[in-house]
């Protein structure tokens, strides 16, 4: 077909296109749309008030859940900011043995989720466990009333094992923060009179304090969406307040309310994270214009930044994943079993499957805003990528509820046409469970996608169309192949946040279907540790590949900088 | 015959920021035409539009008659048989050159696609790089590329942003003649933009020059552009300028420089008197002319940039003029100075980019470095 001749046929002028809102830019509008839905309809549920639980509500558990939360938050976003900012300083600033160790292998907590660790201490520190026993051999005690221990099933035992395991988030943010300063920043405060700890704690913090704030942030929205560790410790939690609510009292719309509830925590999360985000961009200097030469400790102080490092090291990654290992190596059997076999299968499906339509649906969204730059779809898909901030039970509220309508109304539609009841199709399926594990993780697909776009020139794009290319076309020759590694990053992390899910998981799963989340929660509620083990390793393992990636990704940057230090 | 490319109109804006003002434009079958003008004019948003990479906001664009974009009609870019070259060359890292090149004619059977992969690439000198990756090859290397993988669909007309603007100066003025040779070996019809006056005046059969806000203030072939200027902008824009104000009597405007023809403007009219640092000749000998003082001789080897004043005006403007070769005559000698009629150029007080203008302000002399 000649040029000329195609361009003789005029289509009509109306419609979509002389709008200028495309194919590409409509079906980009109705998936962020769907994956908004559960967003939109948690808000629309918590702002509209007057059910009669709520006055119950807030007669009788409200104050105690919400003031648990709050103690639980405090808790774990001092440990974590203790932790994860001692951590991070030490590896940045100074020499001692094992630190270039410690600067990956410190992430590594990370693979664990906080119900895994939370039952792996249990079973250790229990009355019946090793540690107390061995106690009782040593002091010759019988009974719990001879000595004092801690309990860990409490709000302190649960603020101890989240922030072991939740800590790498700040420890990461603060250490990119601290290498991007410049070291005359120290200097020059050390040269105006004040000693290395007040340095550290009027310049050095102050300057991370914006990344500080983004990290402690996400671990404070992690601490808001965990479900295991507080039903496990019996921690009367807003989250847990959720499936009283709903399966206790059996009120969606209590649920709902308390989910509202959250929802505000949320919101104060969210915005001191994008403020704090903003003002890195203002306080981060770009690349330190001399980097400091981390200093060598010697004696004492060095023994002391090696303990300090090893501990957390230890007790969130070493000694839970020793004690799993041992578990399941105790019981090897189970690992053949038939209940750990079929969880494992439908772990690795939903996960495979969660993974490849959130990867798919985050290249439509990042290439649909950056195709059309609609306001419409921009504003739309920053919505839809709010999952990753709101509590799985919350968002299992929001998918719950939509689906529950739509059934109804299919039901309703069937019997009146047919005379055949449909009952409930949608909700408790698989599928239903597929997309909320979207709606919840979208975030990430969507942002290592977009991240990954914006280093391609637009140009590239622009030449590829004069050649011929559809938008189509472009995408698939030209920025899938670009994208490739950023895709599949997106996938793993995506995967493995699947497989770790509990609350949305416990509360949609379709019957009798069990995952090796579940299953670790399943176990563990009913104290057969052994039982629960297997899984919780399996999901262990699985959360080591995106610390991988992370460590690859954080050395990049390392080797980057000091190539850059040895041109100047 | 229809124009391989014509623009009428046109007109366009970012938020409030115009960048296109009412310009209109035709491009002939095998004609290579430059538009010139400084950086963020809106060139570049020119050539965009002609793409089909924006959408027409007021005007209209014909390729071969047919309209391909108009307000509430847009025909997309891979519809429209127009090559583009980006000023980044936009090559596709993960494609090896020959798969870079063939990229546009993928339509074709392989049995046709390789041999005119192999002749664009033979064309540009690039056939041993076949297989290399664009990341392997140097800015002038990536340069061909980009020039060949345009070229392999044979489009009807190609648009070339900045097409040397990577290049270091040497290598500048060889790819050019290079680019020349291969486009008009090509035959197509071209629209090459640029802020370089003299590659414009190399490359182009008909230029035309635009100002900031998207103005166009002059169409013509180069030399007609360069020897009558429409305006002060105009002028200015080749190289450094001096001004003198002054009024016409007689149908002249008097100078101490010397009289200079009012070309038609009107009796009693203020005029400004722009002339070239090479509109002006430095001399020993003619004792008719004005005397001048020498402030400065700075010698940049093909010639001496000297700046004078007029003799016993201390307080007085300086003026730049360029003298051939070495300039020896500065210090005890007295030098007298006069116009060059071929270099001086009288226009209305006011036109466009007076405030622009300084005594001996350019917007843009590629060579200059004022000593």
């Amino acid at each position: 077909m000649t040029a000329a001749a195609a361009l003789a046929q005029r289509p009509p002028r109306l419609g979509f296109a002389a709008a200028g809102v495309d194919g590409w830019t409509l079906g980009a509008l109705i998936v962020a749309g769907c994956v908004a839905i559960p967003i939109g309809a948690v808000l629309v549920l918590a702002a509209g008030t007057g059910s009669d639980i709520w006055g119950h509500l807030i007669d009788t558990v409200l104050a105690r859940y919400v003031g648990t939360t709050l103690g639980l938050m405090a808790g774990v976003g001092a440990g974590t900011l203790i932790i994860g900012v001692g951590t991070a300083w030490l590896v940045t600033n100074f020499g001692f043995p094992g630190r270039g160790l410690f600067e990956w292998s410190l992430l590594l907590p990370l693979a664990i989720p906080s119900y895994v660790i939370a039952f792996v201490f249990t079973d250790f520190l229990e009355f019946a466990g090793p540690v107390q026993g061995l106690l009782r051999e040593l002091g010759g005690w019988t009974s719990p009333r001879d000595y004092w221990f801690p309990e860990i099933r409490s709000l302190g035992g649960a603020i101890a094992v989240m922030s072991l395991v939740l800590y790498p988030y700040v420890y990461l943010l603060s250490r990119a923060a601290f290498l991007e300063q410049s070291v005359g920043m120290m200097e020059v405060s050390r040269s105006l009179g004040r000693g290395p700890w007040r340095s550290f704690l009027t310049v050095a913090v102050p300057l991370a304090r914006p990344s500080i704030a983004v990290g402690v942030s996400l671990v404070l929205m992690e601490t808001l969406n965990d479900f295991g560790t507080v039903d496990f410790f019996a921690v009367q939690t807003l989250t847990l307040g959720i499936f009283d609510v709903w399966f206790n009292l059996n009120s969606v719309a209590g649920a709902a309310q308390i989910a509202g509830v959250i929802l505000l925590f949320v919101m104060v999360l969210l915005t001191a994270e994008r403020f704090s985000r903003r003002r890195q961009r203002y306080h981060g200097q770009g690349r330190a214009l001399r980097r400091a030469v981390p200093r060598r400790l010697t004696g004492f102080a060095a023994l002391l930044s090696t303990l300090a490092c090893t501990l957390p090291l230890a007790l969130g990654f070493l000694l839970p994943v020793g004690l799993l290992s041992a578990d399941v190596a105790a019981n090897l059997e189970l690992v053949g079993g038939r209940a750990f076999l079929t969880s494992a299968g439908n772990s690795l499906l939903l996960a495979a499957v969660a993974a490849l339509v959130a990867v798919l649906i985050g290249l439509q969204l990042a290439y649909g805003v950056r195709l059309s730059g609609n306001r419409a779809l921009k504003s739309l898909t920053r919505v839809a990528s709010l999952g990753y901030a709101i509590p799985g039970a919350v968002l299992a509220v929001g998918v719950m509820i939509p689906f529950g309508f739509l059934d109804n109304w299919i039901d309703a539609q069937s019997s009146r046409l047919f005379g055949i009841s449909t009952g409930l199709i949608l909700s408790g399926t698989g599928a239903a469970l597929v997309f909320a594990y979207v709606v919840r993780f979208l975030a990430l697909s969507q942002g290592a996608v977009e991240s990954g776009l914006e280093r391609v020139t637009p140009n590239i794009d622009g030449a590829a169309r004069t050649l011929g290319c559809r938008p189509a076309g472009v995408l698939w020759r030209v920025h899938v192949p670009l994208l490739r590694g950023s895709m599949l990053t997106a996938a793993i992390l995506v995967f493995v946040d699947t497989m770790k899910e509990l609350p949305m998981t416990v509360i949609m799963r379709p019957f009798n279907f069990e995952t090796l989340a579940t299953q670790v929660h399943q176990f563990a509620a009913s104290e057969q540790f052994a039982e629960a083990s297997p899984a919780a390793l399996a999901i262990v393992l699985a959360g080591i590949l995106p610390v991988i990636i992370l460590s690859r990704a954080m050395r990049n940057t390392v080797h980057i900088d000091t190539r850059a230090e040895a041109r100047t | 015959m229809t124009s391989a490319l014509e623009i009428s109109g046109l007109s366009h804006a970012f938020g409030r920021t115009r960048v296109l003002d009412d310009v209109s434009c035709t491009v002939e079958p095998r004609e290579i035409v430059c538009l010139l003008g400084p950086s963020g004019c809106g060139k570049t948003t020119l050539l965009r539009l002609a793409a089909g990479l924006e959408r027409v906001q007021t005007g209209a664009i014909k390729l071969h008659g047919q309209t391909v974009g108009e307000p509430g009609w847009h025909v997309p870019p891979e519809s429209r048989r127009i090559g583009l070259m980006f000023q980044d060359y936009a090559l596709f890292p993960h494609l090896t050159i020959a798969d870079n090149v063939a990229f546009g004619i993928s339509g074709l059977p392989a049995a046709r696609r390789r041999p005119r992969v192999h002749e664009v690439l033979f064309q540009v000198n690039m056939q041993a790089y076949a297989d290399s990756y664009p990341h392997m090859l140097s800015g002038g290397q990536q340069q061909r590329v980009a020039l060949a993988r345009v070229l392999a669909p044979k489009p009807e007309v190609v648009l070339l942003d900045e097409p040397f603007s990577g290049l270091d100066e040497t290598l500048r003025i060889q790819v050019r003649e290079e680019t020349l040779r291969v486009l008009n070996q090509a035959g197509t019809a071209v629209l090459m933009v640029t802020h370089h006056p003299e590659e414009a005046m190399f490359m182009s059969d008909r230029m035309m020059v635009m100002g900031p806000g998207g103005i166009i203030h002059q169409v013509g072939a180069p030399a007609e552009v360069y020897a009558n200027p429409a305006n002060r902008f105009v002028a200015t824009f080749f190289g450094r300028t001096n001004l003198i104000t002054g009024v016409v009597r007689n149908g002249a405007v008097d100078t101490p420089l010397g009289t200079v023809a009012a070309g038609g403007r009107g009796e009693g009219c203020a005029v400004d008197v722009v002339f070239r640092s090479n509109g002006v000749i430095l001399s020993t000998a003619d004792e008719q002319a004005c005397p001048v003082e020498i402030v400065s001789a700075r010698p940049m080897g093909r010639d001496t940039r000297v700046r004078f004043k007029l003799a016993g005006d201390e307080a007085g403007a300086t003026y730049l003029c360029r003298v051939p070769g070495i300039f020896t005559a500065g210090g005890s000698a007295r030098v007298t100075a006069r116009l060059d009629p071929a270099g001086a150029f009288v226009f209305h007080r006011g036109g466009p980019a007076t405030e622009r203008t300084s005594v001996s302000g350019p917007f843009f002399d590629p060579s200059a470095d004022d000593a």
